[in-house]
């Protein structure tokens, strides 16, 4: 059967044309393309299948979505694409959901948009239906168009893969990204598309996903494939306590004058500089705030292996590893690089 | 309204002036063109100083489509304040236009079409 | 029983995380079922020698949808463990935090997890929107009740369904003869599942202000992080760049408006209208088969030892008599691993109180299936969740707890709202030990907490206004100024129940932290007495309508609304033996 476009699949819904206008102009201010092509490709595309697949998460990802009100999810789900299999929404369950999930990859073989969520351990200890859990997700990338890896556990390994500090520390269960298993070659290698942050903003989501439906390509991306259009800045570059910072002026615990002022927090933890993210730019929930401008500083949540910082000397260095003991104020600056904090102790 | 000029911030008066250059280009080629102030590190007051600089003109409208959208021609003629609402009346997009008429404010023709195929079925029923 | 007649359900979906359930059955009928997960991630090990200062935003990440629970819990953990006192603003913004949360969290399990077992969503096609209107306009004062408002829903559904294009509608169970609303309150729900999806990102707003985003806010030991700065002279440094200014509590106080506005004229209203029409899911006993429920409390005062929601454990649906829980106490809480993929030092049928806890994988050793597998080996060990007991017996956590708790205590509020919402019911106490019980348990509940939120809101504005702007103390904020050991324990109530994690400190680091999770309880397997936890006790006696359509073990599932992601936190990948890491100084 042959998927009616995005397009007509509104119309069927009594969305009037003005609508579809609006959605495109929305679309097209957050991915910075023209209105008119944006109109254009979604008038034409077909509408796209969606399966997204869920491994070793929190389901974190699924519920920032849900967050997102521009497209919004029910929108989502009844017009502009087809999610054919979710396990956190969908009706059928046990062996009703896994013929949903079979019959879709199979009816839309070498089309489908696959979103991993999660990470994937060691063979052997995660599984689903009774199977391996990278067995599935191997015979799903086969199939895929474009992959998609949503958050910091199937772009990186996220939590998962990170280890204790302690000598002999290791990641619990081998975790690993969607990255790591195609390099490795235990999946195929397709278009992959990282979109990270624990959870990543909503918007950016959704705003991925439409770049693809109108471009029919990926956004350009960045050395950890994750696309510039929303990765390319840093949480610092657009910060509003940005001002602050170059004046020298910071809070130097949680709640002194300075907290109360809404200096810079980069003497508490934060991570703004060296975060490539659009936490300050879109913001969260509705651009109502952002963890910077309620109180804490950024964690890092979109960079690789934030969860085992370093300090300069190689030694784990905690979230707050700048409040305690003096600093020479010389904390920060640049973007890219390592993830060497200062050693502040 | 008469504002000092010397208190207007840079950031301001650049966007004015970027407009300005785009109503050239309407003017002379006809060509339409957008400023999105999404986009931009605008704070509160310089958002709200840029409104009452292009104040409202003769034309107010409310699109309902997907929830409303607010349109208004400001002081300048050609220039269009564009804000976009979903259905919980919260703005999720807000652009200048700069154009004859909004997009949004244009009718379809296959709508038209639709329509007229509807207006003539409530005559014969 | 011979492994062939033993129905498996897997994945089960709507829920959170990955969960397992095989029952043996008679005919159609369950005889025995075992709930399983089996996925796995190791985060109490990850936590080891950590700053305790960070676990929050580590631990917080067990659970997306119940987001901010294992945040609170963990800073209550290490305050606990330091006897470290938080401002009275601090506690009045968690409280409203955590209230946000089960709001949030409930509203949306009732219509996007749960409401799919009860409401055939095609047969609203059939319904008319006129009558729906009517339906509506008889239920309460929600403003969305025109006959042209439910036309427009149906004209949505209808040509999503024509199209073929089903997406997340996808080959479920419509037309199962055990779906029994009548078209139109299937309409009415369709409609209020969809609301209820722009709705839910209203009250996320509440802790995007408190807490900087959601899903994952950030907590703070010590207090909350973000400071107050209504300070109207600070007004132009303020603006853009703080969140908890005049602005932003004016928005937290819409947003209490709005949950209260929802709750009470929707998520009520429909909860007893579709409970109705399923009085049989009602019945005492059918989908609750272990009679022990346990409540830890939650919402302390400004003094932090008093609870606005009690705790307890009730034995054996015994409302007469509430027992005090002591998580400090060696013998009364005590996990098993007896039926779980792990090994003790002591022996797999020695449980251990979460102080010791141990956490030695062993997959293979222990009857773990190689995949690909039809079934697992539950004479073995079949589960990575372990078994947890008070005082050796198997209880439930959650909505169900909580209101008989409350209502066995004596709380007004929760007498009035159950007495007046069985009576509109035409059913009595008994009939809350059951399915239908747990799903009005966890409506009523739900406004029960939301009532209690204005208040707490005023008192933080007055505090306010009186000058008071403190939400972080910084007294034990460095570690030197801790002992050389400390160990606590803090608990929550979360959403879906009772939760605590445990924590043991040296030199400033972690040494040991366990947490001890409500769908731990909940969905246990077997303890080494064999006795089966809170799902699998519940499923027994359920008959399947149609053979392969597991639709009436799924409505008892998803009352308790799992979430396996918090409920398994642990492995190591080559099944070797991990011992106990020894902090030498």
């Amino acid at each position: 059967m042959t998927k009616p476009t995005v397009l007509e699949s509104l119309t069927q819904q009594g969305v009037s044309r003005r609508s579809f206008l609006k959605f495109c102009a929305i679309s097209a201010s957050m991915l910075a393309l023209p209105v008119d092509k944006v109109a254009a490709a979604l008038a034409a595309a077909p509408m796209p299948s969606i399966i997204w697949l869920h491994f070793q998460e929190c389901t974190g990802c699924t519920e920032s979505l849900t967050r997102s009100f521009d497209p919004t999810l029910e929108s989502l789900i009844l017009s502009r694409v087809s999610l054919d299999y979710h396990e956190t929404l969908m009706a059928a369950a046990g062996d009703q959901a896994e013929r949903v999930r079979t019959d879709a990859m199979k009816a839309n073989y070498g089309k489908y948009i696959l979103v991993v969520e999660g990470a994937l351990p060691k063979t052997g200890f995660a599984a689903k239906g009774g199977r391996d859990a990278i067995a599935i997700l191997n015979e799903a990338v086969a199939g895929a168009a474009l992959v998609i890896a949503v958050g910091a556990c199937a772009s990186f390994g996220g939590l998962p893969k990170a280890f204790s500090p302690l000598p002999g520390g290791v990641s619990p269960s081998g975790a690993q990204g969607v990255s790591d298993l195609m390099k490795a070659g235990k999946v195929p290698n397709k278009t992959l598309i990282n979109v990270p942050g624990c959870p990543p903003i909503p918007e950016v989501m959704s705003g991925v996903l439409v770049y693809y439906l109108v471009n029919k390509k990926a956004p350009a991306l960045d050395s950890n494939l994750r696309p510039k259009l929303f990765y390319g800045e840093t949480v610092h570059d657009e910060c509003p306590r940005e001002d602050f910072y170059e004046d020298g002026q910071f809070a130097l615990t949680f709640d002194d004058e300075g907290a109360r002022k809404g200096w810079c927090l980069l003497k508490l933890g934060c991570r703004g500089p060296k975060t490539h993210n659009a936490c300050t730019k879109i913001r969260w929930n509705q651009g109502v705030s952002y963890p910077i401008r309620s109180g804490h500083g950024c964690l890092g949540c979109a960079e690789p292996d934030f969860w085992n910082r370093k300090n300069s000397s190689g030694a784990y260095a905690s979230i707050y590893a700048l409040v305690s003991g003096g600093g020479d104020g010389d904390c920060g600056g640049g973007d890219g690089g390592g993830d060497d904090d200062h050693d502040h102790d | 309204m008469i504002v000092d000029e010397t208190e207007i911030p840079a950031l301001v008066q650049a966007l004015v002036a970027e407009i300005a250059t785009k109503v050239e280009t309407l003017a002379d080629h006809g060509q339409p063109d957008t400023l999105d102030l999404r986009g931009l590190p605008l704070l509160p007051g310089d958002y709200a100083l840029l409104k009452t600089l292009l104040g409202t003109g003769e034309v107010t409208a409310t699109v309902s489509a997907l929830g409303p959208t607010r349109i208004h021609e400001t002081l300048y003629p050609g220039v269009w304040w564009v804000t976009y609402c979903n259905e919980s009346e919260e703005v999720i997009g807000e652009i200048i236009e700069i154009t004859v008429c909004p997009s949004l404010l244009i009718s379809d023709n296959e709508e038209i079409r639709a329509g007229v195929a509807r207006l003539r079925d409530t005559l014969s029923n | 029983m011979a492994t062939s007649q033993r129905l498996v359900v897997d994945p089960i979906t709507r829920i959170e995380g990955h969960l397992r359930i095989e029952a043996e059955m008679n005919g159609n009928t369950v005889t025995k079922a075992y709930s399983s997960s089996v996925m796995m991630r190791g985060i109490e090990l990850i936590l080891k020698g950590r700053d305790p200062r960070e676990a929050w935003a580590l631990a917080q990440r067990f659970c997306g949808v119940c987001t901010l629970v294992h945040g609170i819990a963990s800073v209550r953990t290490v305050e606990k463990a330091l006897n470290y006192s938080i401002p009275p603003n601090a506690q009045l913004i968690r409280n409203l935090m955590i209230a946000a949360q089960f709001i949030h969290d409930h509203v949306m399990h009732f219509y996007h997890l749960h409401a799919l077992d009860w409401v055939d969503v095609p047969a609203a096609i059939n319904a008319d929107p006129a009558k729906t209107a009517s339906l509506q306009k008889s239920l309460s004062g929600w403003p969305n009740n025109s006959t042209a408002y439910f036309a427009g829903v149906q004209t949505k559904l209808k040509s999503f369904v024509a199209g073929g294009q089903l997406g997340i509608f996808a080959n479920a169970y419509w037309g199962h003869p055990a779906y029994k609303l009548p078209p139109e309150v299937n309409l009415l729900a369709f409609a209020h599942y969809l609301e209820a999806l722009s709705w839910q990102r209203e009250v996320a707003k509440l802790h995007a202000i408190f807490g900087g985003k959601n899903p994952h806010p950030n907590f703070l030991v010590g207090g909350v992080p973000c400071a107050i700065s209504v300070d109207n002279r600070l007004a132009n440094y303020a603006g853009g760049r703080t969140a908890v200014n005049a602005a932003g509590l004016t928005l937290v106080s819409s947003v209490i408006q709005k949950m209260q506005d929802f709750v009470n004229q929707v998520y009520l209203p429909d909860t007893l209208a579709i409970a109705g029409f399923y009085k049989e899911w009602a019945a005492p006993y059918f989908g609750e088969g272990i009679g022990n429920f346990l409540v830890y409390g939650d919402f302390p005062d400004e003094t932090g030892s008093n609870y606005k929601l009690p705790g307890g454990v009730i034995l054996n649906r015994d409302l007469s008599k509430v027992l005090p829980v002591n998580l400090e106490a060696a013998s009364e809480i005590q996990e098993s691993v007896a039926h779980s993929w792990y090994d003790y030092s002591a022996g797999k049928n020695t449980p251990l109180h979460p102080y010791q806890g141990e956490t030695t994988p062993n997959y293979q050793g222990t009857g773990g299936p190689t995949p690909p597998y039809d079934y697992l080996n539950v004479e073995q060990s079949y589960s990575w969740i372990k078994a947890p007991r008070w005082n050796g017996k198997a209880a439930e956590v959650g909505p169900l707890a909580r209101v008989l708790v409350l209502y066995a205590k004596g709380d007004p509020a929760t007498k009035a709202l159950v007495d007046s919402s069985l009576s509109k019911l035409g059913l009595t106490q008994a009939n809350l030990f059951s399915t239908m019980g747990r799903v009005l348990a966890r409506t009523l509940e739900t406004k029960v907490i939301a009532d209690w939120m204005p208040a707490w809101n005023a008192k933080l504005r007055d505090n306010i206004s009186h000058g008071d702007f403190n939400t972080f103390n910084d007294l034990k904020w460095d570690p030197k100024t801790w002992p050389a050991t400390a160990q606590g324990a803090g608990f929550t109530e979360a959403p879906r129940g009772a939760l605590a994690h445990w924590i043991k400190i040296k030199n400033g680091l972690i040494e040991n932290y366990q947490a001890v999770v409500p769908s731990t309880w909940n969905a246990s397997p077997r303890d080494a007495k064999g006795q089966p936890g809170a799902y699998e006790q519940a499923l027994v006696g359920h008959t399947l309508a149609v053979a392969d359509q597991p639709l009436e073990l799924l409505r008892t599932i998803h009352s308790f609304d799992p979430c396996i992601g918090c409920a398994v936190h642990l492995v190591d990948a080559d099944g070797k033996d991990l011992l106990q890491i020894d902090l030498a100084a």
